[in-house]
């Protein structure tokens, strides 16, 4: 039980380190890009097609960094519900109970 | 590997033991005393079966920030410990605190009063003498326990004569504040690569940032937080020693040059630190209660032999 609360835990903290790093990567280069396209914008003819891509830029960036957290919760819910899977019969195994002397089952092997 | 792992869940919990327990995840170390490794439920029946000669007097041992009671094993005979010498010599029944560092040191001391009541309650004879030895972090631990007992007025406070500090930050640890001052000056700078340096460093545990000013006090508003977050040094530190109690100090110096050992102390914690040489004369600890050891580093100063002669000589005076 101890056990399967640590591996929980470890399970946790990793999805944890994904989801923050993968928001803090984004950010920076969410942030790295805007330098260039903020001189590029200051370009007469230039700008409406640049905010355009700047546009798309961001929005392909940032989807990307959302499937990768999309991914990490759906994995630490499967990792969760094995956990758990791994965890219930140890937690529910019921007390077996002295059972009557009863005749061997014959088999219905007809080759014994 | 059962020590090994426990290990590595301790630095784990210093690191970032904060968010473990905010986050309730199953790493997070839950407060208790240990004993062989194992936790020791504090009731009667578990403490007579543990204890077969349980004495009226107690020591209780508190470890450091990113480490368990095996820090206090000596190299050569890791289940020698000061506990255990001082059972041995004085007749002490020693007790090993296991907690997780990375929570701040008032919510962790608060834990500590908590438990050093549910211990004397629970303890198989009446208590003589309660002493309580904290190593680093776990002397600032020791300090906000007696407080908190001061201030709720818990009975065990009254069996505690004396306290002892071995290598302990009272007015803090200038690496920490150091660090604190670089991160903040690294958010400051306009740049995503900067920014995201400080992020990552700011992710140390809320209990290595109070090392920064031994924060011990519970009712700062988030501006004082704020004010001390910008400072190297916080304007209410420190907070007094508790008047009730007779406080000793080691502390570990790396050389015998005073200059280098003023700035340097123990390679962690600097001699002004970890010997209460306030600026306030009237606080001044009497001269025989603080031992400075030469050619000791922080780490050697949590199981020493030296360290040992002085906790069993002036455990020996008569309080």
């Amino acid at each position: 039980m101890k056990d399967v609360k640590r591996w929980k835990g470890l399970r946790a903290l990793i999805g944890d380190a994904v989801e923050h790093g993968a928001s803090a990567i984004e950010r920076v280069q969410l942030e790295t890009a805007k330098r260039p396209f903020t001189l590029l914008e200051q370009i007469p003819g230039l700008a409406e097609p640049v905010k355009s891509v700047h546009q798309i830029h961001d929005v392909v960036v940032t989807n990307a960094y959302e499937a990768v957290r999309l991914v990490n919760r759906a994995v630490g819910q499967a990792l969760d519900a094995a956990l758990d899977a791994v965890d219930e019969p140890v937690k529910e195994q019921p007390v077996a109970e002295p059972s009557e002397p009863h005749e061997p089952e014959t088999s219905g092997d007809p080759n014994r | 590997m059962g020590k090994k792992l426990d290990q590595a869940l301790a630095v784990l919990n210093g690191l970032v033991g904060d968010h473990l327990a905010r986050t309730g995840n199953g790493l997070a170390t839950e407060m208790a005393f240990y004993r062989g490794g194992a936790a020791l439920p504090l009731s009667r029946p578990a403490l007579i079966g543990a204890l077969p000669q349980p004495s009226p007097r107690l020591v209780v041992l508190v470890h450091g920030v990113m480490s368990t009671e095996a820090i206090f094993g000596f190299p050569l005979a890791p289940d020698d410990h000061y506990g255990h010498r001082l059972e041995r010599d004085l007749g002490f029944t020693p007790f090993y605190v296991r907690y997780n560092s990375g929570a701040s040191i008032v919510e962790n001391g608060a834990r500590l009063a908590q438990l050093l009541h549910e211990l004397v309650a629970a303890y198989p004879v009446p208590v003589e003498e309660l002493v309580l030895v904290g190593y680093s972090m776990g002397g600032l631990l020791v300090r906000r326990a007696c407080r908190v007992a001061e201030l709720e007025k818990l009975s065990w406070l009254s069996h505690v004569k004396r306290a002892f500090y071995v290598g302990t930050p009272h007015l803090g640890a200038p690496a920490e504040r150091l660090g604190r001052a670089v991160s903040a000056l690294l958010r400051a700078i306009d740049d995503p690569y900067t920014r995201l340096v400080s992020e990552v460093s700011d992710l140390r545990s809320q209990g290595i940032r109070d090392l920064g000013d031994a924060h011990l006090h519970d009712a700062d508003s988030p501006e004082a937080r704020a004010r001390e977050a910008r400072a190297l040094r916080a304007p209410h530190h420190p907070l007094p020693l508790l008047a009730s109690i007779k406080h000793h100090l080691i502390a570990g110096s790396l050389t015998t040059n005073d200059a280098v050992a003023w700035l340097f102390g123990d390679s962690i914690v600097p001699l002004t630190s970890a010997a209460w040489r306030t600026q306030q004369p009237n606080e001044a600890l009497p001269i025989d209660r603080v031992k400075v050891l030469r050619g000791l580093n922080h780490l050697m100063l949590a199981h020493n032999d030296d360290v040992y002669a002085q906790l069993r000589s002036w455990l020996e005076e008569t309080s």
